[in-house]
């Protein structure tokens, strides 16, 4: 009875490792789905850059509509530790012209607090850095992770999580030169009066991936309801692309890499 | 088999032994052509060199390990400047040992004057400089980019003299004129003997400050303390067209230092604190972990100037070896590092860059970074 306890706790690790540790990534290059997140492992070591654009309508421009983009890189630091920045940049339109600078850097970290087990999904809280003057794009949230094998060439990733209804942020304008603890604020997200209800409340999704190549993806993201696919189109390079609420659609791509892999070099000069 | 067929058979073998050979001499051949100052101690079956491609030296152990498996030796000694780092031979795990004062003087009498001539190669690289402020509405990457070529030349045992030729690339951060001047000149004294380190430099230093620094470090590469102290007077310089600006040698910076590294993660946890460039005082909360080639860092600091966090960066840049002979080479640079600070305009904490920090050289000599990789091997 016990060994085979054992047996299926090694096959499910050796499941857990032989699934490609690189996925599909969120809005602001999270491990996760379309714009929610997902409490998803990923490897020690781990770097994967990217962008995601997204519509004017699903955007977060905090004073318009307009659409735009977000280019990312996230680094797994330490294991369960991963640390993401991003970039958020709107589209000026004929409409609404914006002028930015570099756009709003954001710093986010995720924390994987539980690690799945056969009965147990993954747990992760994510935090944003507070530092942020247009707050649209934090993400505060608690989220659970659970991985189910259907078939050989099947697999499904459930999550479900809540997005904190208060955010930290710096009350203050762009064009001042903050210190790094001036003007934060922690209040009701509703209270922001440009506030787009970004992973305010709960919010959940559905990942299925076939042959560890293709997948489709089913989200509520706390507002809407959005679908959408990814491949692997060469090895560690994913593309993906979604609708969002049955209107609009985003899309974006990443490409990751391990930081802990030894040198080609040295591998080619060990065979 | 009858004796035509055994006989054809042979020489078809032989032929191939000998292919093989030869592509396996050649192949070490152009290993052993990325050495330099190689000295063979059969007698302690051992080896020095020194290979100054990559950031990463476990890559010129086992380079040598491949490259000079013929000579016999089980104990790796890396050079850095011509002075012995420390000794590494491989076992179940990296061992690593510091070299006895009679290794140390056994080795010296092997050196030529000036240093160079112990097969030595005309070394040059190609360094990019980049500096930048972010978030001017106007204009918001604001930098000072330069790419220079840089060599050095290798006086004494330890005694190095870098210079080079700087390219402006971009400049709308200071407002000085964009001429091609000199990279950065300047002596530099590295020293070695037990767990004890020192560099020292003389000259002028990236960016803009010249004068004296001296670094010293206390490190047992196979364990988790290390302690160091630097101290410096320089004084502000720059090309203006036609000559050089400066003034007067007045700025003092002195740290110290205190590190503990966490061997699992190869997490370095460092607490500094003293005096910077600027007049202020203060201390600095810094957590970085060595990845296989790259290096990453986030730091907090305060001072009497003011708060600030932000994140640093060492990584090669590819590809590495471009040209290599005999005599000369030219390479990309093996370390390009980039510090991000959240506060901009305060002047907190700041300092100056010469050549290589000695804590940042020493952490790549430690002997659980290396064996993390000698590990992944196996």
């Amino acid at each position: 009875m016990k060994s085979s306890v054992r047996d299926g706790f090694l096959s499910f690790l050796t499941l857990l490792f032989t699934m490609p540790s690189f996925a599909q990534t969120n809005i602001s290059g999270k491990a996760g789905l379309i714009y929610t997140p997902a409490a998803r492992y990923t490897e020690d070591g781990n770097m994967a850059f990217g962008i995601h654009f997204f519509p004017g309508n699903y955007g977060f421009g905090t004073d318009n509509s307009n659409p735009g983009r977000v280019l990312y890189m996230n680094l797994t630091v330490l294991p369960r530790f991963d640390v993401n920045i991003s970039m958020l940049q709107l589209f000026s339109t004929s409409d609404n012209p914006v002028k930015l600078g570099l756009g709003d850097r954001q710093l986010d970290f995720r924390y994987l607090v539980l690690k799945e087990k056969p009965r147990r999904p993954s747990l992760a809280v994510i935090v944003s850095n507070p530092a942020s003057i247009s707050p649209t794009l934090l993400t505060h949230a608690v989220v659970a992770t659970k991985n189910f094998t259907i078939s050989k060439n099947i697999t499904a990733e459930v999550s479900a999580g809540y997005g904190s209804p208060y955010h930290v942020y710096r009350k203050g304008s762009t064009l001042q030169n903050y210190g790094l603890f001036d003007n934060l604020v922690f209040e009701k997200k509703s209270k922001y009066s440009r506030h787009k209800h970004y992973l305010e409340g709960p919010f959940g999704g559905i990942s299925v991936q076939f042959r560890k190549k293709y997948g489709l993806m089913l989200e509520y993201d706390s507002r809407n309801v959005n679908v959408g696919a990814y491949a692997m189109v060469m090895k560690n390079w994913i593309v993906q692309a979604a609708v969002l609420n049955a209107e609009q659609i985003t899309f974006g791509t990443s490409y990751n890499f391990s930081l802990l892999k030894l040198p080609n070099r040295i591998r080619k000069l060990h065979e | 088999m009858n004796n035509r067929t055994c006989l054809i058979f042979s020489l078809l073998v032989l032929n191939c032994t000998i292919r093989l050979a030869a592509q396996d001499s050649e192949k070490n051949y152009k290993l052993r052509n990325n050495f330099e100052n190689v000295q063979v101690d059969t007698a302690a079956s051992s080896i020095y060199y020194e290979h100054r491609l990559y950031r990463n030296p476990f890559i010129g152990i086992y380079e040598a390990k491949k490259a000079f498996s013929d000579a016999e030796v089980n104990t790796f000694i890396p050079l850095f400047q011509g002075i012995p780092v420390g000794k590494y031979s491989f076992g179940r795990q990296l061992e690593f040992s510091p070299l006895t004062a009679a290794e140390r003087n056994n080795q010296k009498r092997l050196n030529k004057f000036p240093l160079q001539k112990n097969n030595y190669k005309l070394d040059f690289w190609i360094q990019p400089y980049f500096a930048a402020i972010f978030g001017n509405f106007e204009k918001p990457v604001q930098s000072n980019t330069s790419v220079a070529i840089q060599s050095q030349f290798y006086i004494l045992p330890g005694l190095s003299l870098q210079a080079g030729i700087l390219f402006p690339v971009t400049n709308d951060l200071d407002g000085r004129p964009k001429n091609i001047r000199p990279a950065p000149v300047f002596l530099n004294q590295f020293y070695a003997s037990g767990y004890h380190f020192l560099s020292a430099s003389a000259g002028f230093f990236q960016n803009d400050q010249y004068g004296f620094n001296v670094q010293y470090r206390h490190a047992n590469l196979s364990s988790p303390w290390s302690f160091g102290l630097e101290t410096g007077l320089t004084g502000f310089y720059y090309y203006p067209r036609g000559g050089i600006y400066n003034e007067r040698l007045d700025k003092l910076l002195l740290i110290a230092d205190a590190a503990y590294r966490f061997a699992g993660p190869d997490l370095t946890l460092k607490v500094s604190g003293g005096h910077y460039l600027a007049g202020d005082t203060g201390a600095r909360l810094e957590v970085l972990r060595q990845f296989t080639n790259v290096e990453i860092g986030f730091y907090a600091m305060t001072t009497t100037n003011g708060s600030t966090i932000g994140f640093n960066f060492a990584i090669p840049v590819p590809p590495g070896k471009l040209l290599q002979g005999k005599q000369a080479r030219l390479r990309t640079t093996d370390e390009f590092r980039w510090e991000y600070t959240y506060t901009r305009g305060y002047r907190i904490g700041e300092r100056y860059r010469t050549g290589y920090q000695l804590d940042q050289k020493l952490r790549q000599y430690h002997r659980d970074y290396l064996n993390r990789q000698y590990r992944q091997l196996n």
